[in-house]
Protein backbone atom coordinates (compact mmCIF):
# COMPACT_ATOMS: atom_id res chain seq x y z
CA UNK A 1 0.00 0.00 0.00
CA UNK A 2 2.39 2.56 -1.29
CA UNK A 3 -0.01 4.93 -2.77
CA UNK A 4 -2.07 7.25 -0.41
CA UNK A 5 -5.23 7.81 -0.95
CA UNK A 6 -6.56 10.65 -3.54
CA UNK A 7 -8.01 13.71 -2.72
CA UNK A 8 -9.71 16.63 -4.81
CA UNK A 9 -6.07 18.15 -3.69
CA UNK A 10 -4.87 15.04 -5.89
CA UNK A 11 -6.58 14.32 -8.49
CA UNK A 12 -6.15 12.05 -11.01
CA UNK A 13 -3.89 12.20 -13.70
CA UNK A 14 -3.49 11.15 -17.45
CA UNK A 15 -4.43 14.69 -17.97
CA UNK A 16 -8.29 14.21 -17.34
CA UNK A 17 -9.70 15.88 -13.83
CA UNK A 18 -13.17 14.92 -12.30
CA UNK A 19 -16.09 16.52 -13.10
CA UNK A 20 -17.03 19.26 -10.76
CA UNK A 21 -20.32 17.58 -9.12
CA UNK A 22 -18.08 14.75 -8.63
CA UNK A 23 -15.91 17.00 -7.12
CA UNK A 24 -18.42 18.57 -5.21
CA UNK A 25 -20.21 14.93 -4.24
CA UNK A 26 -16.72 13.79 -2.79
CA UNK A 27 -16.28 17.32 -0.93
CA UNK A 28 -19.79 16.62 0.97
CA UNK A 29 -19.03 13.26 1.58
CA UNK A 30 -15.62 12.14 2.35
CA UNK A 31 -16.33 13.55 6.16
CA UNK A 32 -19.54 11.11 6.81
CA UNK A 33 -18.71 8.54 9.37
CA UNK A 34 -18.54 5.26 8.06
CA UNK A 35 -22.39 4.31 8.64
CA UNK A 36 -23.64 7.23 6.63
CA UNK A 37 -21.73 6.68 3.97
CA UNK A 38 -22.87 3.09 3.78
CA UNK A 39 -26.69 4.49 3.97
CA UNK A 40 -25.64 7.01 0.90
CA UNK A 41 -24.57 4.02 -0.84
CA UNK A 42 -27.22 1.90 -0.08
CA UNK A 43 -29.65 4.65 -1.72
CA UNK A 44 -30.09 3.63 -5.37
CA UNK A 45 -32.43 5.89 -7.01
CA UNK A 46 -30.30 7.99 -9.27
CA UNK A 47 -32.89 10.36 -8.88
CA UNK A 48 -32.41 11.18 -5.34
CA UNK A 49 -29.86 13.95 -3.94
CA UNK A 50 -28.27 11.55 -1.98
CA UNK A 51 -27.19 8.96 -4.55
CA UNK A 52 -23.75 8.71 -5.20
CA UNK A 53 -21.97 8.54 -8.44
CA UNK A 54 -20.00 5.77 -9.72
CA UNK A 55 -16.93 7.84 -9.66
CA UNK A 56 -17.68 9.09 -6.01
CA UNK A 57 -18.00 5.76 -4.95
CA UNK A 58 -14.85 4.67 -6.83
CA UNK A 59 -12.72 7.41 -4.79
CA UNK A 60 -14.25 6.22 -1.57
CA UNK A 61 -13.74 2.38 -2.43
CA UNK A 62 -9.94 3.05 -2.96
CA UNK A 63 -9.53 5.68 -0.19
CA UNK A 64 -11.58 2.83 2.78
CA UNK A 65 -8.81 0.45 1.25
CA UNK A 66 -6.31 2.32 1.51
CA UNK A 67 -6.98 3.72 5.03
CA UNK A 68 -7.68 0.43 6.51
CA UNK A 69 -11.46 0.74 6.64
CA UNK A 70 -12.38 -2.85 5.31
CA UNK A 71 -16.26 -3.11 6.22
CA UNK A 72 -16.85 0.20 4.62
CA UNK A 73 -14.49 -0.64 0.89
CA UNK A 74 -16.62 -4.11 1.27
CA UNK A 75 -19.93 -2.07 1.05
CA UNK A 76 -19.27 0.49 -1.24
CA UNK A 77 -17.30 -2.10 -3.58
CA UNK A 78 -20.30 -4.73 -3.69
CA UNK A 79 -22.40 -1.46 -4.32
CA UNK A 80 -20.73 -0.03 -7.45
CA UNK A 81 -20.53 -4.21 -8.17
CA UNK A 82 -23.99 -4.43 -8.18
CA UNK A 83 -24.48 -1.31 -10.45
CA UNK A 84 -22.05 -2.17 -13.11
CA UNK A 85 -23.58 -5.90 -13.27
CA UNK A 86 -26.82 -4.77 -13.59
CA UNK A 87 -25.98 -2.09 -16.88
CA UNK A 88 -24.24 -5.15 -18.10
CA UNK A 89 -27.14 -7.34 -18.13
CA UNK A 90 -29.00 -4.32 -19.27
CA UNK A 91 -26.61 -3.76 -22.02
CA UNK A 92 -25.31 -7.35 -23.01
CA UNK A 93 -28.15 -8.74 -25.68
CA UNK A 94 -29.00 -12.60 -24.27
CA UNK A 95 -30.18 -13.14 -27.66
CA UNK A 96 -26.44 -12.28 -29.13
CA UNK A 97 -24.35 -14.32 -25.93
CA UNK A 98 -26.32 -17.12 -25.12
CA UNK A 99 -23.76 -17.12 -21.96
CA UNK A 100 -24.36 -13.73 -21.14
CA UNK A 101 -24.36 -13.95 -17.26
CA UNK A 102 -20.91 -15.38 -17.49
CA UNK A 103 -19.31 -12.85 -19.39
CA UNK A 104 -21.00 -9.85 -17.36
CA UNK A 105 -19.64 -11.86 -14.00
CA UNK A 106 -16.26 -12.25 -16.06
CA UNK A 107 -16.02 -8.38 -16.74
CA UNK A 108 -16.96 -7.37 -13.07
CA UNK A 109 -14.19 -9.78 -12.17
CA UNK A 110 -11.54 -8.43 -14.20
CA UNK A 111 -12.98 -4.67 -12.83
CA UNK A 112 -13.10 -5.78 -8.93
CA UNK A 113 -9.38 -6.75 -9.17
CA UNK A 114 -8.33 -3.65 -10.29
CA UNK A 115 -9.49 -2.31 -6.65
CA UNK A 116 -6.83 -5.50 -5.27
CA UNK A 117 -4.11 -4.54 -7.28
CA UNK A 118 -4.79 -0.38 -6.32
CA UNK A 119 -4.74 -1.27 -2.91
CA UNK A 120 -1.35 -3.01 -3.28
CA UNK A 121 -0.14 -0.19 -5.20
CA UNK A 122 -0.01 -1.43 -8.75
CA UNK A 123 -0.63 0.76 -11.27
CA UNK A 124 -4.46 0.75 -12.32
CA UNK A 125 -6.79 2.57 -14.69
CA UNK A 126 -9.06 3.66 -11.91
CA UNK A 127 -7.93 6.85 -12.54
CA UNK A 128 -10.42 6.84 -15.38
CA UNK A 129 -13.19 5.26 -13.53
CA UNK A 130 -12.67 7.95 -10.99
CA UNK A 131 -13.26 11.02 -13.84
CA UNK A 132 -15.28 9.11 -16.37
CA UNK A 133 -16.80 6.14 -14.92
CA UNK A 134 -19.45 5.50 -17.83
CA UNK A 135 -17.26 5.49 -20.55
CA UNK A 136 -14.21 3.95 -18.41
CA UNK A 137 -16.66 0.54 -17.99
CA UNK A 138 -18.17 1.21 -21.06
CA UNK A 139 -14.72 0.30 -22.60
CA UNK A 140 -14.16 -2.26 -20.45
CA UNK A 141 -17.25 -4.26 -21.37
CA UNK A 142 -16.80 -3.59 -25.37
CA UNK A 143 -12.93 -4.47 -25.30
CA UNK A 144 -14.32 -8.03 -23.63
CA UNK A 145 -17.03 -8.61 -25.95
CA UNK A 146 -14.55 -7.88 -28.72
CA UNK A 147 -12.59 -10.90 -27.53
CA UNK A 148 -15.59 -12.66 -26.98
CA UNK A 149 -15.48 -13.28 -30.66
CA UNK A 150 -19.03 -12.74 -31.78
CA UNK A 151 -18.93 -10.53 -34.91
CA UNK A 152 -19.77 -12.52 -37.13
CA UNK A 153 -17.49 -12.03 -40.10
CA UNK A 154 -19.56 -11.32 -43.78
CA UNK A 155 -17.48 -11.01 -46.73
CA UNK A 156 -19.65 -9.33 -49.46
CA UNK A 157 -18.47 -10.49 -53.23
CA UNK A 158 -17.84 -7.31 -55.30
CA UNK A 159 -18.81 -7.81 -58.83
CA UNK A 160 -16.07 -7.91 -61.51
CA UNK A 161 -17.59 -4.94 -63.23
CA UNK A 162 -15.53 -2.01 -63.47
CA UNK A 163 -18.77 0.74 -63.18
CA UNK A 164 -19.35 -0.26 -60.16
CA UNK A 165 -16.24 1.82 -58.64
CA UNK A 166 -17.51 5.05 -60.26
CA UNK A 167 -20.90 6.31 -58.46
CA UNK A 168 -20.87 9.30 -56.31
CA UNK A 169 -21.28 8.64 -52.99
CA UNK A 170 -24.12 10.32 -50.89
CA UNK A 171 -21.97 12.85 -48.94
CA UNK A 172 -25.36 13.66 -46.77
CA UNK A 173 -25.07 10.74 -45.06
CA UNK A 174 -22.59 10.98 -42.51
CA UNK A 175 -23.97 14.26 -41.21
CA UNK A 176 -27.51 12.60 -40.68
CA UNK A 177 -26.13 9.47 -38.96
CA UNK A 178 -24.17 11.88 -36.29
CA UNK A 179 -26.61 14.39 -36.36
CA UNK A 180 -29.20 10.98 -35.60
CA UNK A 181 -26.27 10.12 -32.96
CA UNK A 182 -26.85 13.26 -31.55
CA UNK A 183 -30.28 14.07 -31.74
CA UNK A 184 -32.93 13.98 -28.20
CA UNK A 185 -35.21 11.36 -28.03
CA UNK A 186 -38.01 13.86 -28.19
CA UNK A 187 -37.47 15.36 -31.67
CA UNK A 188 -39.86 14.83 -34.15
CA UNK A 189 -37.43 12.52 -36.11
CA UNK A 190 -36.85 10.59 -33.48
CA UNK A 191 -38.53 7.54 -34.57
CA UNK A 192 -36.40 8.24 -38.17
CA UNK A 193 -33.07 8.51 -35.96
CA UNK A 194 -33.80 5.67 -34.26
CA UNK A 195 -34.53 3.32 -37.40
CA UNK A 196 -31.08 4.67 -39.48
CA UNK A 197 -29.28 3.62 -35.92
CA UNK A 198 -30.78 0.34 -36.10
CA UNK A 199 -30.15 -0.16 -39.89
CA UNK A 200 -26.51 0.93 -39.06
CA UNK A 201 -25.97 -1.71 -36.24
CA UNK A 202 -27.93 -4.41 -38.72
CA UNK A 203 -25.70 -4.02 -41.36
CA UNK A 204 -22.91 -6.83 -42.33
CA UNK A 205 -19.98 -6.57 -40.24
CA UNK A 206 -17.75 -5.69 -43.54
CA UNK A 207 -20.35 -2.86 -44.46
CA UNK A 208 -20.23 -1.75 -41.02
CA UNK A 209 -17.06 -1.74 -40.23
CA UNK A 210 -16.65 0.57 -43.74
CA UNK A 211 -19.76 2.84 -43.05
CA UNK A 212 -18.64 3.19 -39.35
CA UNK A 213 -14.72 4.37 -40.43
CA UNK A 214 -15.86 6.28 -43.30
CA UNK A 215 -18.97 8.33 -41.88
CA UNK A 216 -18.66 8.07 -38.35
CA UNK A 217 -15.27 8.01 -37.68
CA UNK A 218 -13.95 10.14 -40.45
CA UNK A 219 -11.18 7.86 -42.29
CA UNK A 220 -10.87 8.74 -46.02
CA UNK A 221 -11.87 6.08 -48.49
CA UNK A 222 -8.57 6.75 -50.18
CA UNK A 223 -5.96 8.90 -51.11
CA UNK A 224 -3.25 10.00 -53.18
CA UNK A 225 -1.23 10.45 -50.19
CA UNK A 226 0.83 6.87 -49.40
CA UNK A 227 1.36 8.01 -45.77
CA UNK A 228 -2.53 8.63 -45.22
CA UNK A 229 -4.11 5.65 -43.51
CA UNK A 230 -7.16 5.16 -45.05
CA UNK A 231 -10.48 2.98 -43.89
CA UNK A 232 -9.38 1.01 -47.29
CA UNK A 233 -5.84 0.47 -44.64
CA UNK A 234 -7.45 0.16 -41.21
CA UNK A 235 -9.80 -2.73 -43.38
CA UNK A 236 -7.04 -4.34 -45.32
CA UNK A 237 -9.01 -4.32 -48.68
CA UNK A 238 -8.46 -1.83 -52.03
CA UNK A 239 -9.68 1.17 -52.10
CA UNK A 240 -12.22 -0.11 -54.47
CA UNK A 241 -13.60 -2.61 -52.04
CA UNK A 242 -14.12 -0.17 -49.54
CA UNK A 243 -15.90 2.06 -52.25
CA UNK A 244 -18.15 -0.46 -53.18
CA UNK A 245 -18.81 -1.40 -48.99
CA UNK A 246 -19.59 1.78 -48.51
CA UNK A 247 -21.95 2.51 -51.41
CA UNK A 248 -24.50 -0.91 -50.55
CA UNK A 249 -24.27 0.30 -46.90
CA UNK A 250 -25.70 3.52 -48.35
CA UNK A 251 -27.82 2.00 -50.34
CA UNK A 252 -29.17 -0.14 -47.17
CA UNK A 253 -29.77 3.22 -45.29
CA UNK A 254 -31.18 5.47 -48.13
CA UNK A 255 -34.71 4.34 -47.94
CA UNK A 256 -34.97 6.09 -44.42
CA UNK A 257 -32.66 8.88 -45.34
CA UNK A 258 -35.72 10.00 -47.88
CA UNK A 259 -38.07 9.32 -45.24
CA UNK A 260 -36.07 11.90 -42.92
CA UNK A 261 -36.04 14.20 -45.94
CA UNK A 262 -39.97 13.48 -46.64
CA UNK A 263 -40.30 14.06 -42.70
CA UNK A 264 -38.26 17.85 -43.14
CA UNK B 1 -10.82 -7.36 -41.65
CA UNK B 2 -11.23 -9.48 -38.30
CA UNK B 3 -8.25 -11.77 -38.06
CA UNK B 4 -9.33 -14.25 -35.41
CA UNK B 5 -6.25 -14.44 -33.35
CA UNK B 6 -6.33 -10.30 -33.35
CA UNK B 7 -9.85 -10.67 -32.42
CA UNK B 8 -9.06 -12.68 -29.61
CA UNK B 9 -6.01 -9.90 -28.08
CA UNK B 10 -6.87 -8.15 -24.89
CA UNK B 11 -5.40 -4.52 -25.41
CA UNK B 12 -3.06 -2.98 -23.18
CA UNK B 13 -5.57 -1.37 -20.61
CA UNK B 14 -3.69 2.24 -20.96
CA UNK B 15 -4.77 2.21 -25.14
CA UNK B 16 -8.02 0.74 -24.30
CA UNK B 17 -9.07 3.81 -21.86
CA UNK B 18 -7.06 6.06 -23.79
CA UNK B 19 -9.83 5.29 -26.81
CA UNK B 20 -12.57 4.75 -25.04
CA UNK B 21 -12.94 7.68 -22.01
CA UNK B 22 -11.35 10.81 -24.03
CA UNK B 23 -15.07 11.26 -25.97
CA UNK B 24 -18.25 9.19 -26.34
CA UNK B 25 -16.69 7.59 -29.80
CA UNK B 26 -12.89 7.89 -31.23
CA UNK B 27 -12.61 9.79 -34.34
CA UNK B 28 -10.17 9.29 -37.11
CA UNK B 29 -7.31 11.00 -35.50
CA UNK B 30 -7.64 9.71 -32.06
CA UNK B 31 -8.01 6.10 -33.39
CA UNK B 32 -4.37 7.01 -35.29
CA UNK B 33 -2.83 8.48 -32.68
CA UNK B 34 -3.56 5.79 -30.60
CA UNK B 35 -2.40 3.21 -33.24
CA UNK B 36 0.85 4.99 -33.38
CA UNK B 37 1.61 4.22 -29.92
CA UNK B 38 0.63 0.71 -29.68
CA UNK B 39 1.06 -0.36 -33.49
CA UNK B 40 1.08 -3.67 -33.01
CA UNK B 41 -2.57 -3.70 -31.99
CA UNK B 42 -3.83 -1.95 -34.71
CA UNK B 43 -6.79 -4.41 -35.78
CA UNK B 44 -8.01 -4.69 -31.83
CA UNK B 45 -7.59 -1.05 -31.38
CA UNK B 46 -9.61 -0.45 -34.86
CA UNK B 47 -12.41 -2.76 -34.13
CA UNK B 48 -12.77 -1.63 -30.36
CA UNK B 49 -13.29 1.64 -32.20
CA UNK B 50 -15.94 0.90 -34.26
CA UNK B 51 -17.65 -1.31 -31.64
CA UNK B 52 -17.76 1.65 -29.24
CA UNK B 53 -19.08 3.94 -32.13
CA UNK B 54 -21.82 1.26 -32.86
CA UNK B 55 -22.15 1.22 -29.18
CA UNK B 56 -23.17 4.86 -29.00
CA UNK B 57 -26.04 4.09 -31.47
CA UNK B 58 -27.72 2.77 -28.39
CA UNK B 59 -28.58 5.07 -26.12
CA UNK B 60 -29.49 4.16 -22.07
CA UNK B 61 -33.12 4.99 -22.53
CA UNK B 62 -33.22 2.61 -25.24
CA UNK B 63 -32.42 0.19 -23.28
CA UNK B 64 -34.78 -2.39 -21.70
CA UNK B 65 -34.16 -2.58 -17.92
CA UNK B 66 -34.28 -5.95 -16.03
CA UNK B 67 -34.37 -6.69 -11.94
CA UNK B 68 -33.48 -10.28 -11.60
CA UNK B 69 -31.93 -10.38 -7.96
CA UNK B 70 -31.82 -13.91 -8.60
CA UNK B 71 -29.08 -13.89 -10.89
CA UNK B 72 -27.61 -10.46 -9.80
CA UNK B 73 -27.07 -11.42 -6.33
CA UNK B 74 -24.80 -14.58 -6.48
CA UNK B 75 -22.95 -12.96 -9.13
CA UNK B 76 -22.17 -9.78 -7.11
CA UNK B 77 -21.32 -12.49 -4.23
CA UNK B 78 -18.96 -14.20 -6.12
CA UNK B 79 -17.17 -11.23 -7.94
CA UNK B 80 -16.63 -9.72 -4.05
CA UNK B 81 -14.84 -13.55 -3.84
CA UNK B 82 -12.65 -12.82 -6.25
CA UNK B 83 -11.98 -9.29 -5.45
CA UNK B 84 -11.33 -11.57 -1.97
CA UNK B 85 -8.82 -13.66 -3.42
CA UNK B 86 -6.78 -11.05 -5.19
CA UNK B 87 -6.54 -8.68 -2.23
CA UNK B 88 -5.18 -12.34 -0.86
CA UNK B 89 -2.18 -12.64 -3.26
CA UNK B 90 -1.54 -9.05 -3.83
CA UNK B 91 -0.79 -9.49 -0.13
CA UNK B 92 1.35 -12.74 -0.39
CA UNK B 93 2.90 -10.98 -3.42
CA UNK B 94 3.81 -8.31 -1.30
CA UNK B 95 5.20 -10.02 1.63
CA UNK B 96 7.81 -11.53 -0.25
CA UNK B 97 5.62 -14.98 -0.87
CA UNK B 98 5.06 -16.05 2.50
CA UNK B 99 1.50 -16.48 2.21
CA UNK B 100 0.71 -17.42 5.69
CA UNK B 101 2.17 -14.18 7.81
CA UNK B 102 0.85 -11.28 5.75
CA UNK B 103 0.29 -7.89 7.15
CA UNK B 104 -2.83 -7.03 6.52
CA UNK B 105 -5.76 -7.80 8.27
CA UNK B 106 -7.84 -9.16 5.26
CA UNK B 107 -5.48 -12.14 4.70
CA UNK B 108 -6.15 -15.39 6.86
CA UNK B 109 -3.35 -17.92 7.88
CA UNK B 110 -4.59 -21.00 5.49
CA UNK B 111 -4.97 -20.57 1.38
CA UNK B 112 -8.37 -18.80 0.56
CA UNK B 113 -10.86 -21.26 0.05
CA UNK B 114 -12.41 -20.17 -3.29
CA UNK B 115 -15.44 -22.45 -3.10
CA UNK B 116 -16.22 -20.90 0.57
CA UNK B 117 -18.79 -17.76 -0.41
CA UNK B 118 -20.84 -20.84 -3.10
CA UNK B 119 -24.47 -21.30 -1.80
CA UNK B 120 -25.90 -24.34 -3.25
CA UNK B 121 -27.37 -23.13 -6.04
CA UNK B 122 -24.16 -21.37 -6.91
CA UNK B 123 -22.57 -24.77 -6.80
CA UNK B 124 -24.63 -26.51 -9.03
CA UNK B 125 -24.55 -23.19 -11.27
CA UNK B 126 -20.92 -23.92 -11.08
CA UNK B 127 -21.04 -27.85 -11.89
CA UNK B 128 -22.77 -26.67 -14.84
CA UNK B 129 -19.98 -24.69 -15.88
CA UNK B 130 -17.30 -27.44 -15.41
CA UNK B 131 -18.86 -30.04 -16.65
CA UNK B 132 -19.63 -31.98 -14.00
CA UNK B 133 -21.77 -32.59 -10.80
CA UNK B 134 -22.08 -31.40 -6.97
CA UNK B 135 -20.85 -33.95 -5.54
CA UNK B 136 -17.51 -33.60 -7.85
CA UNK B 137 -17.47 -29.94 -7.01
CA UNK B 138 -17.66 -31.24 -3.32
CA UNK B 139 -14.38 -33.04 -3.56
CA UNK B 140 -12.56 -30.14 -4.94
CA UNK B 141 -13.82 -27.79 -2.54
CA UNK B 142 -13.42 -30.54 0.68
CA UNK B 143 -9.73 -30.77 -1.16
CA UNK B 144 -10.26 -34.94 -1.53
CA UNK B 145 -8.63 -35.43 -4.07
CA UNK B 146 -4.62 -36.09 -4.27
CA UNK B 147 -3.08 -32.38 -5.75
CA UNK B 148 -0.46 -34.16 -7.64
CA UNK B 149 -3.10 -35.96 -10.17
CA UNK B 150 -4.41 -33.17 -11.83
CA UNK B 151 -3.94 -31.35 -14.57
CA UNK B 152 -2.82 -27.99 -15.52
CA UNK B 153 -5.60 -28.12 -17.84
CA UNK B 154 -8.24 -29.26 -15.38
CA UNK B 155 -7.22 -26.48 -12.83
CA UNK B 156 -6.96 -23.84 -15.00
CA UNK B 157 -10.74 -24.75 -16.38
CA UNK B 158 -12.25 -25.24 -12.86
CA UNK B 159 -10.60 -21.61 -11.52
CA UNK B 160 -11.75 -19.77 -14.87
CA UNK B 161 -15.13 -20.97 -14.69
CA UNK B 162 -15.43 -19.97 -10.98
CA UNK B 163 -14.01 -17.76 -11.98
CA UNK B 164 -10.95 -17.26 -9.97
CA UNK B 165 -6.85 -16.94 -10.54
CA UNK B 166 -5.66 -20.49 -11.68
CA UNK B 167 -2.80 -19.67 -8.58
CA UNK B 168 -6.09 -19.58 -5.98
CA UNK B 169 -7.63 -22.51 -7.09
CA UNK B 170 -3.66 -24.58 -7.16
CA UNK B 171 -3.29 -23.38 -3.62
CA UNK B 172 -6.62 -24.54 -2.30
CA UNK B 173 -6.44 -27.95 -4.13
CA UNK B 174 -2.84 -28.48 -2.43
CA UNK B 175 -3.94 -27.89 1.13
CA UNK B 176 -4.62 -30.54 3.48
CA UNK B 177 -7.78 -32.46 2.76
CA UNK B 178 -10.80 -30.77 4.68
CA UNK B 179 -13.82 -32.73 6.43
CA UNK B 180 -17.24 -31.44 4.55
CA UNK B 181 -18.40 -28.54 7.19
CA UNK B 182 -21.60 -28.30 6.69
CA UNK B 183 -23.29 -31.11 4.97
CA UNK B 184 -25.11 -29.57 1.52
CA UNK B 185 -23.91 -32.31 -0.97
CA UNK B 186 -23.58 -35.76 0.86
CA UNK B 187 -26.00 -38.40 1.38
CA UNK B 188 -24.94 -39.10 5.04
CA UNK B 189 -23.43 -42.37 3.76
CA UNK B 190 -21.00 -41.00 1.01
CA UNK B 191 -19.89 -38.17 3.21
CA UNK B 192 -16.20 -37.87 2.69
CA UNK B 193 -13.37 -38.49 5.09
CA UNK B 194 -10.51 -36.73 5.89
CA UNK B 195 -7.16 -38.31 4.94
CA UNK B 196 -8.57 -40.24 2.50
CA UNK B 197 -7.85 -38.91 -1.43
CA UNK B 198 -8.48 -39.94 -4.67
CA UNK B 199 -6.49 -39.61 -7.38
CA UNK B 200 -7.98 -37.06 -9.77
CA UNK B 201 -9.04 -39.93 -12.22
CA UNK B 202 -10.65 -42.01 -9.63
CA UNK B 203 -12.57 -39.29 -8.61
CA UNK B 204 -14.07 -38.25 -12.08
CA UNK B 205 -14.92 -42.07 -12.55
CA UNK B 206 -16.66 -42.62 -9.18
CA UNK B 207 -18.60 -39.17 -8.92
CA UNK B 208 -21.81 -40.42 -11.18
CA UNK B 209 -20.92 -38.34 -14.14
CA UNK B 210 -21.62 -39.23 -17.38
CA UNK B 211 -19.35 -40.81 -19.99
CA UNK B 212 -19.07 -37.20 -21.72
CA UNK B 213 -18.47 -35.60 -18.22
CA UNK B 214 -15.64 -37.62 -18.00
CA UNK B 215 -14.10 -38.00 -21.64
CA UNK B 216 -14.29 -34.06 -21.47
CA UNK B 217 -12.73 -33.91 -17.62
CA UNK B 218 -9.84 -36.34 -18.36
CA UNK B 219 -9.28 -34.35 -21.77
CA UNK B 220 -8.36 -31.11 -20.02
Amino acid sequence: MTQSAKTEDDPPDKGYKRPARVEAQIAAVKNLAPVQLIERANMRSPASSEHLLPETLVYLTRRALKTGEQKVARVLLAELTERCFRVLRNRINADAYADRDTICEDIIGEFVVLFAKDCAGQKTPLDFYECRFNRAFRGLRIDHLRTEDVRKDHIVEMPTTRGAGNEDFKDDVAEIVVEALRAPPYQETAYIFSRIKDAVKALPTDLRDAFVLVRILGYKTHSKNPDEVTAAVRCKCSDRMIRYRLRQADAALAPLLEDLHDKS
Amino acid sequence: MTNPNQAKVRIPEAALYALATEREYPDAGLLEQVIRQYPGYAEALTTLAIELAVDALTPVADIVQEDDQEAIAPAVSRAMSRFENALFQEEVQSTGGAPFETKSAIAVATPVNPFSGLERPDVREYAKRIGANTLFVAKLRDREIDETTYTAGFIKHAADKLPVDPSVMAAHLAAGSIASAPALFHKAEEKPVAGQKQSFEEAVRSSGLSRDQQKHLLGL
